[in-house]
């Protein structure tokens, strides 16, 4: 009896703990999604100053300066985690450009107000980072109780589903060339 | 930092500067251990007088004699550390001065409070600082603190019942200014070493009196090699600090009770699996966190031991500031004593070397620089 009892007992909280483990992780990358999004909004919100006292100065820089006009548009409105990474990746990848190219531009690249800008912006870059390594991890323990063996069978009961990771982009990956840049 | 500038304007200074200060200090050293000699010797005269004439005659009375050999040995006391102090702030502010504006403090600059509020060392009760020095370096607040954090552990029960004192830290502090703007508290816990971090803990210590080469041979020989790997074993053990009473067996479990971390601070697991072996990490925000502790920032704390010979290495951060607590076996900034002549260049030399490796310690971390690392 008594083992019949025990046998009920972690046949009932066995199944909860996994239960709790699951909606504890999902929390937490909800969490880190919030993390994200505050992120990317300081970015968002920095872009519009940075691009207007980037025209005063970058004419033949207009093409680029409209496509992180509407690229910034675009990912303010997204809704999907997987849209605001595709977003975020192509605002990322033109806002380097356009750094890149207030190197071309003496008077801009002194100018007290945009030196100021880039620094902020820096540091809101630093802070992406950070928030899309916090998300990782988040999502990274989710995956593996989603798809290992016993929790992937209430995560499947629950509908809770594996998320995709932040990852970086290709061009970031590749191997920095000093001579592109000095 | 170049090395070969340093040593030459070492040099300078001690020619120029400390040599003129040596000689007078060294002349009232010698009569001031003579007369602490002599004041020493009758004290422990009348000490010796006033236990035997009790003995002797039974009179409680005698025993006044007492109270001036305690008296003698309380100025003596207060003489020699005087006197410490006054080649702490004379001597070793000197050779500090190489690096940046200085002063030896006597009043606490880490207080207790600030240390029991990290909860690093849940157990201490007692802090006592060796040395307290603070200033600029390259624009930086720096402060640099020498210290013991101890507490007392019974053992037996009634008549038998005895105290001992153990050592919960014993090493530096060093705390400066972040070169990152960071508002929160990120504490970082050295649960860990490994072995090749406590042979490199060795080599370090060893390079400074030994020399590279030598310090590199010992730090690989077989017989630190099996005591590093015993130690790094018994790391990994559930079962920590075994101890043998009249009570029988005693034993900790986990190494989680060294430490009382604040329940507002939530762990922090990061992507590098060996940094999450060696450090448990604690915030208050998983991002901020997050920004302070970047890749590079872990790998250098791993490696932390090529630079300075600390054992266990744990860290706080919080608002702008960030302290390093070193637990290390070497004694710091020792220019000399009452019974230690000052006229040994070499003692000035290996405070100045122990200074580099200090400095060293906020070049590694990069915290004079803005560059986001």
């Amino acid at each position: 009896m008594e083992i019949l009892l025990l046998i009920v007992a972690i046949a009932v909280i066995g199944p909860y703990f996994v239960y709790v483990q699951l909606i504890q992780k999902k929390n937490k990358v909800k969490e880190a999604e919030g993390s994200v999004d505050v992120q990317l909004k300081k970015r968002y919100d920095l872009i519009p100053n940075i691009l207007t006292i980037a025209k005063k100065f970058m004419e033949h820089e207009r093409s680029l300066i409209e496509d992180i006009t509407k690229l910034r548009t675009q990912a303010a409105s997204a809704g999907d985690m997987s849209e605001k990474i595709k977003l975020d990746n192509a605002i990322k990848g033109k806002m380097d450009q356009l750094m890149v190219s207030v190197e071309n531009y003496p008077q801009l690249k002194s100018d007290a107000t945009m030196v100021q800008a880039m620094q902020t912006y820096a540091e809101v870059e630093e802070h992406i980072a950070a928030a899309r390594r916090f998300y990782n991890s988040a999502v990274n323990d989710l995956n593996n109780a989603v798809e290992i063996f016993p929790s992937s069978v209430i995560a499947g009961m629950l509908n809770i589903k594996a998320k995709p990771y932040f990852e970086v982009q290709e061009n970031e990956r590749k191997a920095v060339n000093a001579a592109d840049i000095l | 930092m170049d090395k070969a500038e340093l040593q030459k304007k070492f040099e300078q200074i001690y020619v120029q500067k400390l040599e003129p200060k040596i000689i007078p200090l060294e002349k009232e050293r010698k009569s001031v251990a003579k007369s602490s000699g002599i004041f020493g010797l009758s004290a422990c005269l009348l000490f010796l007088a006033s236990i035997g004439a009790y003995y002797l005659f039974k009179n409680a009375y005698i025993l006044l004699l007492l109270i001036p050999a305690i008296i003698i040995c309380i100025i003596l006391a207060k003489k020699q550390n005087n006197f410490r102090l006054k080649i702490k702030h004379q001597l070793l502010m000197e050779i500090f001065s190489l690096f940046g504006n200085f002063t030896y403090c006597d009043k606490e600059l880490i207080t207790r409070d600030e240390i029991r509020k990290t909860g690093l060392f849940r157990n201490f009760r007692y802090k006592r600082d060796d040395d307290r020095i603070a200033g600029n370096y390259k624009g930086m607040e720096v402060i640099i603190v020498e210290t013991k954090l101890t507490h007392n552990e019974t053992s037996g029960h009634g008549e038998q019942e005895s105290s001992t004192e153990v050592t919960d830290f014993n090493g530096l502090i060093v705390k400066t200014v972040l070169n990152k703007p960071y508002k929160g508290k990120t504490i970082l816990h050295q649960k860990a070493i490994g072995q090749a971090g406590r042979k490199q803990a060795v080599k370090s210590l060893l390079s400074e009196s030994l020399g590279e080469e030598q310090a590199d041979k010992i730090a690989n020989s077989k017989v630190v090699d099996a005591v590093t790997g015993v130690l790094a074993f018994a790391e990994k053990l559930p079962v920590k600090n075994v101890g043998l009473s009249q009570d029988g067996i005693s034993c900790e479990f986990g190494r989680e009770k060294e430490t009382r971390i604040d329940w507002k601070l939530k762990e922090v697991t990061l992507e590098d699996p060996e940094f999450n072996k060696m450090y448990e990490v604690y915030s208050d925000d998983q991002v901020e966190a997050r920004y302070i502790i970047t890749p590079t920032f872990m790998e250098r704390l791993k490696n932390i031991r090529e630079v300075i010979g600390g054992f266990d290495v744990h860290c706080m951060i919080e608002d702008r500031y960030i302290t390093l607590f070193i637990d290390t076996p070497q004694d710091f900034f020792e220019v000399g004593n009452m019974s230690v002549p000052l006229d040994n260049k070499k003692l000035y030399e290996s405070v100045f070397t122990q200074l580099i490796t200090i400095f060293n310690l906020i070049h590694y971390f990069k915290l004079d620089k803005k560059l986001g690392l």
